[in-house]
């Protein structure tokens, strides 16, 4: 077992390493390691047959890591809480509405589509970035890794939304530019954020925090109600 | 190289926490992700002064520089879902593409409006001195 987990560590290590090289030979979205890598190791399995349950246990400790982050997180907000107290107010109520938001739209639509209850709770933690959304997705009853899929697509979306809408609803103030981003497409925005000034870097990272932590209140507080809607 | 021997205790550190959040939140009925928990006390101790920046900072840049890395095995995860390559992923796409138009428009929206009614204000108050 132990042999089974620091080679499948290895792999996936071997196939994130690959994945890196390629995009800084091809520097486009589709090439990103995010979806390159996982690709690598969904192709290796499907090959050699290998069920995934099996891949998963072995990396775990990888897994475990998403929680590391998650921790690591703190010393963003630590270095930039001085930034983020000046603007509290315009934080707080964008970042409420915009998780809000993602919740209603998620669940809405997921049961108009119908794509039943368990993908309409996944769906809930998706606009917060991924160490927090599985976390969330865990203790109210989704399924984890179709969590990850939704907050995968959810980065790669609002990555491509981005410079769209800076340019139609005409924001100016970096503030702004960098909650949208972090509230939209979490590490990926963080990114993205950063290209374009410090203080937009700064407050994505602030919006990736505050966002997740306001999912999660909006989260806990709707849940009765998301649930008596669908009837559970 | 000496960067990384430097940041890997560090991010021992880190795992500290996280593994005490995750204690925490099994022996607690708060249903909060322990992780969560996690970074709430690590942020609690660095703004106390308990843990300082340079001892935790390190390893966090460590961690956030090959954050991918780590999303890998649940991302390939998608693959549990093989329904996703058919009509069903075509829905989940609209789903996420149009829920992520409606949440940046409204926090972007929302916060540049803000920052101009503290704008305005701010102005009036000097007009008014």
């Amino acid at each position: 077992m132990t042999l089974w987990k620091i080679c499948s560590i290895l792999v996936t290590i071997l196939f994130f390493v690959a994945a890196k090289q390629l995009n800084r030979k091809k520097p486009i979205l589709l090439f990103s390691p995010a979806i390159v890598a996982p690709l690598g190791i969904m192709v290796l399995l499907l090959v050699s047959g290998v069920p995934f349950q099996e891949y998963q246990a072995g990396t775990e400790l990888l897994s475990e890591m998403l929680g590391v982050v998650t921790v690591a997180f703190a010393i963003p907000l630590y270095r930039n809480w001085g930034i983020l107290m000046s603007h509290w107010r315009m934080i707080v109520s964008s970042l409420a509405t915009g998780a809000l938001i993602a919740i209603l739209a998620g669940v809405s639509t997921a049961m108009l589509l119908g794509l039943g209850k368990e993908a309409a709770i996944s769906v809930i933690p998706r606009s917060i970035t991924l160490p927090i959304a599985v976390g969330l997705s865990e203790s109210i009853g989704g399924i984890p890794s179709l969590t990850a899929l939704f907050v995968m697509l959810t980065s790669f979306a609002g990555v491509f939304w981005g410079p769209t809408l800076i340019k139609h609803l005409r924001l100016r103030h970096p503030v702004s530019i960098g909650l949208m981003y972090g509230m939209g497409a979490h590490v990926l925005g963080m990114a993205k954020a950063l290209e374009q000034g410090d203080l937009e870097g700064s407050s994505a990272t602030l919006a990736v925090i505050a966002g997740a932590v306001m999912t999660v209140v909006w989260a806990f507080i709707l849940l009765p109600v998301i649930l008596t809607w669908m009837g559970m | 190289m000496r960067s990384w021997l430097l940041a890997l205790p560090q991010v021992l550190l880190l795992y500290v926490f996280a593994w005490a959040g995750k204690w925490i939140s099994m022996v607690l009925p708060l249903h909060i992700p322990g992780s969560l928990i996690g970074m709430g006390m690590l942020f609690l101790c660095l703004q106390l002064g308990w843990i300082r920046l340079s001892w935790v900072q390190a390893g966090a840049t460590l961690v956030f520089s090959q954050m991918i890395l780590f999303f890998v095995p649940a991302i390939a995860g998608i693959m549990q879902y093989p329904w996703l390559l058919g009509m069903k992923g075509l829905l989940v796409l609209i789903i996420v593409v149009s829920g992520s138009a409606l949440v940046m428009i409204s926090t972007g929206v929302i916060a540049e409006r803000m920052f101009k009614l503290g704008e305005v204000k701010r102005r009036d108050s000097v007009e008014n001195l």
